[in-house]
């Protein structure tokens, strides 16, 4: 990551689901991802919002696709799987780390009703 | 297993945002996870997260195909456009043509729209300026000086009222005196249109007191060409109608006398009205007025203000101002209410044109689309995206049109020019036409507007076909072609449509001229030139005035070339004078009406009006011999019927002389095409001691064309009788004919053109769509011939589906015609718009041409080798 280039909040989300998911089993895509987001931050993600997204770090060569084989059932599909690259990684890694920084001794946020 | 579908319309709506490259990870996904709900909570629910996602994924995803039509790719679609069309000439160069006439037309039209309704007009904050006048017995009325006076003292509506009214002066500048028109104007007219002096000053106060100096302000074009540009002149003396004026002022070149908006002539001078009073006669109406409303004040709250003052002068003076009520109109809307709707109406014909236009290139686009189908299923096919080629056809839409918006600019132009000059004296403001930024606006919208259509439509097809199509699609398929022909027909309706209220529009003005032509005016005005005679120094001494006019009469009939010479106090078509008479018929006195002149022995041989019975006037009816009226038919007609009118009396007023007819005359419409037969009454021009009448006016009928060639020798035989004597109003009676119906012409000649392009273009279209429909079915052709069928029944075939087609089209023509035709009502001249006769010919004219476009292309494929389109694959 160039100097001066920094995740968005949304795009940070993105990286650490694919991420999450990449490590667990190589099972990143648009719909798993954005359940993941939507499962963990606990709000509503279009998935139109997803794509274009995506669209935009592939752009920053921040991810990568990979188009899978069509999976061996009636009516299967191919699917595009996102993977981090190593500039994604280390973007990743900085943002995270900036966010730890800044963080502590922060309030807690209000819990929700 | 069947599972439910996802919502469609929401699909679709993620498919149009989507890019090529998402649209279908997008769909899958959904479609997965809509399965998912779909097991586990219900379809209800499935559909309803599905259209959640729809609706918020649209905006994101479509934000990225927006981003992604770079320039660079359409840049690349711009090159293979030109490819694709450069690679078709002809094509090109009729699309191209097609184009430029329907925008270098309407970019014409719209510049005079543009010069006379948009524009604003030359004055400060024209928005506020208002023009008033009176409603009197239901017609519109110029105001008189005591209402005026009473108008701008008692309303705090305006913030200045002014007023003017045009007239006449001798200008003693230079060798010959000369008459000049100029206004007279009230003293803060110039202030409240916000106009300035080039040189001097304008009018002041005091130049409205009684007793002040008389001044004059000269016009820029009067200063020039009269007094050499002097700086000078300002302060001088100057001579009009023998009285002198002091020149204060000059105004500047663009200053545009609110009388130009009223009539065709330009003021030079302009006087100063005294203070108006509320005393003037209040019979005496004369006055245009204009008003600048106070800020904040609408033209209906002045209205009501001018209002309650008529109420006040209908209790204090019911003889004149009873029912009488002042209306008012922003000036704008007021100075070109007479051109509006024609200027409209050829504005929406000219809209047609460019239509049929586009549509005819869109025509032309989808043929050759239909051509590319393999080329575009392949493109397809290899992973091409849809909005790919949805540009490709845009831009080579837009290409086309960009070219022809730049011929049709070009050709506009000059079209334009040709227009202005051809354009009645009626319009006003056509002398200030400029390319401006609004007429260039317009004209980008109607290139991008027809560049979409001619561009989409054929994208929309061949987008079509891509989809359902594979890569087998061959030339013969009939189930891709037949969305195609529905298409076209479509096309080919509504060209049909459009074309056929254009001449409809044209159709109805066509018989508006003919019918003027056949109005027999009673008289002859060819090779007739009249002029006026205003001779101050006679005018109290109706004797010497008509030796003058005897005289000089005797002098220019002895010019070569001049076969008669009349006078009388003025001619026909240049205004005149009516009033009320008593015939003394021999059943007892009846009141009448009639248009009275006074006339020279030799008015009717002259003017060409047949003597029908007794004689027309001689020598011997002299101021001291008995008075005699020579009458026109429609008296006799309207007063005297079953009487024989020779030697019956008339008398003016009760107790005054009687006057005994001595002929009758055929009937004159006096006041040109436009009137109707009025009774006329001619008085004999050497008893006009009894009249309030002066002689001032002379006809003289030339024996070959053109009788202005003869102005040298009438002028020099005029200097010989008086060189002091000037001559004013020089027209031939055929200019005045041709000025009084030049606006139906104008306006008849642009329609016919217009309507003519549209039809041209049209029948290109129609032959166009049935000879490729034709091409396409050509081995549909070649079995029926095969299996028997004759020539004439392929022909009928043919033809028969273009009619299918163009039918529709005539019959949703007509019904948008009889909507033109209302619109256009006051633009007709004793037609009424729902004219029976013009409709039925326009719809035969249209069916026959529609019929003849498709004939041609049905017979060649009729005539085809059926073994040749059979052995075609």
């Amino acid at each position: 990551m160039g100097k001066g280039q920094y995740l968005g909040e949304f795009e940070l989300y993105i990286m650490a689901a694919t991420a999450r998911l990449g490590a667990a089993n190589n099972d990143a895509y648009g719909l798993t991802i954005r359940r993941e987001i939507e499962t963990r931050a606990g709000r509503g993600v279009a998935i139109g919002a997803v794509y274009a997204t995506l669209g935009r770090l592939e752009e920053k060569r921040l991810v990568a696709f990979s188009i899978s084989e069509p999976r061996p059932v009636p009516g299967g599909r191919s699917r595009k799987h996102v993977h981090l690259t190593a500039a994604g990684r280390r973007a990743l890694a900085q943002s995270t780390a900036m966010l730890t920084r800044m963080l502590p001794g922060l309030a807690p946020a209000p819990k929700k009703p | 297993m069947s599972a439910p579908l996802p919502p469609r319309i929401a699909t679709w709506l993620l498919r149009v945002a989507a890019t090529d490259e998402d649209r279908r990870f997008v769909l899958d996904d959904l479609r997965e996870e809509f399965e998912t709900i779909a097991r586990e909570s219900g379809d209800r629910a499935a559909r309803r997260r599905y259209w959640r996602q729809a609706l918020t994924s649209a905006a994101p995803l479509a934000a990225v195909r927006i981003r992604q039509l770079q320039p660079a790719r359409v840049m690349r679609s711009l090159r293979h456009s030109v490819r694709v069309l450069r690679a078709s000439p002809g094509a090109t160069v009729v699309a191209i043509v097609t184009l430029a006439l329907g925008i270098g037309a309407n970019t014409a039209v719209f510049s005079v729209v543009d010069a006379v309704l948009l524009r604003p007009l030359p004055y400060a904050a024209p928005d506020r300026l208002v023009s008033a006048w009176q409603v009197r017995d239901g017609a519109r009325a110029v105001i008189g000086a005591a209402d005026y006076a009473e108008y701008a003292a008692g309303s705090d509506a305006f913030e200045a009222l002014g007023a003017f009214m045009a007239t006449t002066r001798v200008l003693a500048a230079g060798t010959v005196p000369e008459e000049v028109n100029g206004d007279v104007v009230s003293q803060n007219l110039f202030g409240l249109l916000g106009a300035h002096a080039a040189v001097g000053r304008t009018f002041a106060a005091q130049d409205a007191r009684p007793g002040a100096d008389r001044t004059l302000i000269l016009s820029d074009a009067a200063w020039r060409t009269r007094f050499g540009a002097d700086p000078a002149v300002i302060g001088r003396s100057v001579l009009l109608s023998g009285q002198p004026h002091i020149v204060i002022g000059v105004m500047r070149g663009d200053f545009e006398a609110p009388s130009r908006f009223f009539s065709t002539v330009q003021a030079s001078f302009f006087l100063c009205a005294p203070a108006s009073s509320a005393t003037a006669p209040r019979g005496d109406r004369d006055l245009r007025v204009i008003g600048r409303l106070r800020a904040g004040v609408s033209v209906l709250q002045a209205q009501d203000a001018l209002g309650r003052i008529d109420a006040r002068l209908a209790a204090e003076f019911p003889d004149t101002n009873r029912d009488v009520r002042a209306r008012l109109a922003p000036l704008a809307a007021d100075v070109t209410q007479g051109v509006r709707v024609s200027l409209l109406v050829i504005l929406a014909c000219v809209g047609l044109v460019v239509l049929i236009a586009a549509i005819n290139v869109a025509n032309l686009l989808i043929v050759k689309a239909l051509g590319q189908r393999r080329e575009v299923a392949i493109r397809l096919a290899l992973g091409a995206g849809r909005s790919d080629i949805l540009v490709e056809y845009l831009v080579r839409g837009l290409t086309l049109s960009t070219a022809g918006a730049v011929c049709g600019l070009a050709c506009g132009v000059w079209t334009r020019d040709l227009l202005a000059a051809a354009a009645p004296p009626s319009i006003p403001r056509l002398d200030h036409l400029t390319l401006s930024a609004r007429i260039l606006a317009m004209t980008l919208v109607v290139t991008v507007v027809s560049g979409v259509v001619a561009g989409l439509l054929p994208a929309l097809q061949v987008l079509r076909e891509g989809r359902t199509s594979n890569l087998k699609v061959a030339e013969q398929s009939s189930s891709g072609t037949r969305t195609a022909r529905r298409w076209q027909g479509l096309l080919l309706a509504t060209e049909i449509a459009a074309a056929i209220v254009v001449a409809l529009g044209a159709g109805l003005l066509v018989k508006s001229v003919l019918l003027l032509n056949r109005v027999d005016l009673g008289f002859q005005t060819d090779r007739v030139l009249t002029f006026q005679l205003r001779a101050p120094d006679t005018r109290s001494d109706p004797a010497a005035r008509l030796a003058f006019f005897r005289l000089v009469s005797e002098r220019v009939a002895r010019i070569p070339g001049v076969r008669g010479v009349a006078f009388a106090n003025n001619f026909p078509m240049r205004g005149g004078w009516s009033g009320g008479l008593q015939v003394l018929a021999p059943s007892g006195p009846v009141d009448a009406e009639a248009d009275f002149q006074a006339v020279s022995e030799t008015y009717f041989a002259t003017l060409g009006v047949p003597v029908i019975r007794g004689r027309a006037f001689t020598g011997s009816d002299r101021s001291d011999s008995p008075p005699v009226v020579i009458v026109s038919q429609a008296l006799v007609d309207r007063f005297l019927p079953g009487v024989e009118p020779i030697g019956v009396a008339i008398r003016r007023r009760p107790g005054a002389p009687a006057l005994t007819i001595v002929g009758v005359v055929g009937d004159i419409r006096r006041d040109g095409k436009f009137a109707a037969v009025t009774p006329q009454v001619f008085f004999a021009a050497a008893q006009t001691a009894s009249y309030p009448v002066a002689l001032e006016a002379m006809a003289v009928r030339a024996e070959r064309e053109n009788p202005r060639a003869l102005l040298p020798s009438i002028r020099e035989a005029i200097a010989g009788v008086n060189p002091a004597q000037s001559i004013a109003n020089i027209r031939a009676l055929d200019e005045l004919l041709s000025a009084s119906v030049a606006s139906w012409r104008f306006n008849m000649l642009l329609l016919t053109s217009f309507a003519a392009l549209a039809l041209a273009l049209a029948l290109v279209g129609v032959y166009g769509v049935v000879a490729h429909s034709a091409a396409e079915r050509t081995r549909e052709i070649g079995i029926r011939a095969a299996l028997g069928a004759t020539k004439a029944s392929i022909v009928r075939l043919v033809v028969g589906g273009a009619l299918a087609w163009a039918i529709p089209g005539i019959v949703a023509g007509l019904a948008a015609a009889v909507v033109l035709a209302r619109v256009m009502a006051s633009m007709l001249f004793s037609v009424p718009p729902a004219d029976v006769p013009t409709f039925a010919i326009v719809t035969a004219l249209m069916t026959a041409a529609a019929t003849m476009a498709s004939y041609l292309p049905a017979r060649r494929a009729a005539a085809a080798d059926p073994l040749r389109a059979l052995r075609m694959d």
